[in-house]
């Protein structure tokens, strides 16, 4: 009696029920199967329909197998291929989720991202006009790439040129005042000056009345000087003038500058805002190589080759030198 | 026959992955400071002194942010030993003094000896063998001091005693017997130069130690016995002989950064260049002097011509 109840409970089942119970693990093992692969996140898109686009670009600028495509800021599918085309471009070839069709219509253009300059490639595709008909599965898209770094620095390029013949000029215009001419006609006007001090002088003193016919005299003469100097002047003030009708133009093209500038700008920062970003992750993927390197250089036979860092905390003792 | 090789692939794979052992992860702080000491302990081996100072610097920073006095003081002592390596005496002994004053609120056994070591060479440094002495003689007599501790303690009460002119300095340089490894009989050949019987016999020392020193790449040694040799060949009016073994030794030293040996190097240069009659080199000398004398940086040194400064300042 003991001997029959230690007896595995399979060896009382029949062998109908045996399979059964097989049936129910097996099926069980694959709804399991199922399960993870219509939740896991990487498989989810799995079984859904998916159609395909195709698009030609002259610089890849980082997109790959699996870079992700966007429509709104959604991802919406990935692409799935990279080839050469007949006339040596590149072919990229995307899946898209086939519930995001309606988004995508003949109009619509694709862009790689701004951000693929500094390494995070994706492509973003233009929704285009609910009015157009839905894009046909296995079309071409038009797609445009962003400038590169070489291609934003020689935009910069001719910028720095322009600011630099502004500057030109602006020197070329100061100098058409000769500094010698300015200097004799302040001189002139200081000994001008002075001589109105000396009248004026004689004005106020007890004499004044007495000499003040002979002051007039010498004001006659002195206003003569000054309309000798002021005709010396004039070619000076036209030169001047002549130079400062270049202005308004200068100041337009040193506006049109800036303004190109603020734009160039405006690229730039946008692009160096994702910097402190991909910083921190390069940081983190820098600390798991560190580990791994760690574990690789644990293993045997590496391990035996790669010299331990020291790991005493005080110096050798040494003689005095 | 393949799938026996993969099998054979994935039993070796597997095997590889038992031999790994899982890598510790100390928290970020002991792990920094471990890595920073570390470089320091290469740099030193290396006679980078500048970098060892910069890491080990470094290294005493992460210890006291998490206020770990033991390592503290480790870090203070090797700051103090490569600022001497340097001949940077007012650092070392800033260095030292921190130290102690870690040790007397946390008493580490081992610590204060070498410390007291450090004093001494500070004082040699200083060309102060009197307190040299002072710190030396304790230091001898502790029957507790560590066998290496006591050695270059020995080594260092004899450099004082010649430094000083005793007349006990031969019995010192008996008591240092046979050298043990070719730094200590390096050493021991330049102390026993200084009792050589005639010029020759002190060269032979000098070259001998110098080839001891160069197969073990330790360059304050090197720098050391040119020194020595140039300063004897100046006591024997042999100025070309001195002037090389001091160029030599001035090459080393400014690449060690070394800014107190290599301004007396370039006065001893000053006096060689001008028994030779090259008033030029000999003015140059003495405005390099002066300049790495007043804080100038030995790295903008005289060897490369397109880091000069003006040194007339």
């Amino acid at each position: 009696m003991a001997e029959k109840e230690q007896v595995h409970y399979i060896h009382r089942l029949s062998y109908t029920a045996r399979e059964r119970l097989v049936g129910v693990f097996v099926l069980a093992a694959i709804l399991l199967l199922f399960l993870v692969l219509a939740f896991n996140r990487q498989t989810k898109d799995l079984f859904e329909a998916k159609f395909t686009l195709h698009a030609v670009i002259t610089d890849a600028q980082g997109v790959s197998v699996d870079t992700p495509v966007m429509v709104y800021g959604l991802q919406v599918g990935k692409v799935t291929d990279l080839s050469l085309s007949p006339d040596n471009r590149i072919a990229v070839t995307m899946k898209i989720l086939e519930r995001f069709h309606k988004l995508i219509r003949t109009d619509s253009t694709a862009e790689i991202s701004k951000l693929s300059v500094i390494g995070n490639a994706a492509i973003s595709i233009k929704a285009g006009s609910p009015d157009k008909p839905m894009i046909p599965a296995d079309s071409e898209l038009v797609m445009s790439t962003p400038m590169s770094v070489d291609q934003m620095m020689a935009q910069v390029q001719p910028v720095l040129l322009d600011v630099k013949s502004t500057l030109a000029q602006i020197n070329a215009l100061t100098h058409s005042i000769s500094p010698d001419d300015l200097n004799a006609v302040v001189k002139n006007l200081a000994s001008v000056t002075g001589n109105l001090k000396v009248i004026t002088g004689e004005f106020s003193s007890p004499q004044g009345t007495a000499n003040t016919q002979a002051a007039l005299q010498n004001l006659a003469g002195t206003l003569k000087e000054m309309q000798a100097r002021l005709a010396e002047m004039q070619p000076l003030i036209k030169n001047a003038n002549a130079a400062s009708a270049d202005m308004p133009a200068l100041l337009s093209q040193t506006r049109k500058l800036v303004g190109q500038l603020n734009t160039t700008m405006g690229t730039v920062n946008y692009q160096m805002q994702a910097l402190p970003d991909m910083v921190g992750r390069t940081r983190q993927i820098l600390d798991q190589t560190d580990t791994t390197l760690q574990a690789i250089q644990n293993t045997w036979p590496i391990s035996s080759s790669v010299p331990k860092k020291p790991d005493t905390t005080l110096t050798p003792v040494q003689p005095p030198q | 026959m393949m799938r026996l090789r993969l099998a054979a692939l994935s039993i070796f794979c597997a095997l590889l992955a038992a031999c790994g052992s899982k890598p510790v992860q100390p928290p970020a702080v002991v792990s920094q400071a471990q890595s920073f000491m570390a470089s320091g302990m290469q740099a030193y081996n290396d006679n980078r002194y500048t970098e060892a100072r910069n890491f080990f610097g470094r290294a005493f920073a992460e210890y006291r942010s998490v206020d770990d006095l033991d390592r503290e003081v480790h870090a203070l002592t090797d700051l103090a030993d490569a600022s001497l390596q340097q001949g940077d005496v007012v650092a070392a002994r800033d260095d030292i003094k921190q130290a102690r004053a870690a040790l007397a609120q946390h008493p580490m056994p081992g610590l204060p000896i070498r410390l007291s070591l450090l004093e001494a060479y500070a004082d040699l440094q200083s060309q102060d063998p009197a307190s040299a002495i002072a710190v030396l003689d304790p230091l001898l007599a502790d029957t507790t001091a560590p066998a290496d501790v006591h050695r270059a303690g020995l080594f260092a009460r004899t450099q004082a005693a010649f430094d000083s002119k005793a007349a006990d300095a031969p019995q010192w340089l008996a008591k240092l017997g046979k050298g043990d490894g070719d730094l200590d009989e390096a050493r021991l050949e330049r102390l026993q130069a200084l009792v050589a019987v005639d010029t020759a016999n002190a060269e032979s020392l000098y070259a001998s130690a110098l080839h001891r020193y160069q197969l073990a790449y330790y360059r304050p040694g090197i720098a050391a016995v040119h020194e020595e040799w140039g300063a004897l060949l100046l006591s024997q009016q042999k100025w070309t002989g001195a002037r090389d073994h001091l160029q030599r030794a001035l090459d080393v030293r400014l690449w060690m950064v070394d800014a107190s040996h290599s301004a007396r190097d370039l006065q001893a240069m000053q006096q060689a260049d001008t028994a030779l009659g090259d008033a030029g080199a000999a003015k140059q000398d003495g405005i390099w002097a002066d300049y790495l004398k007043n804080g100038g940086d030995p790295s903008k040194s005289p060897v490369s011509p397109a880091a000069t400064p003006t040194p007339s300042n």
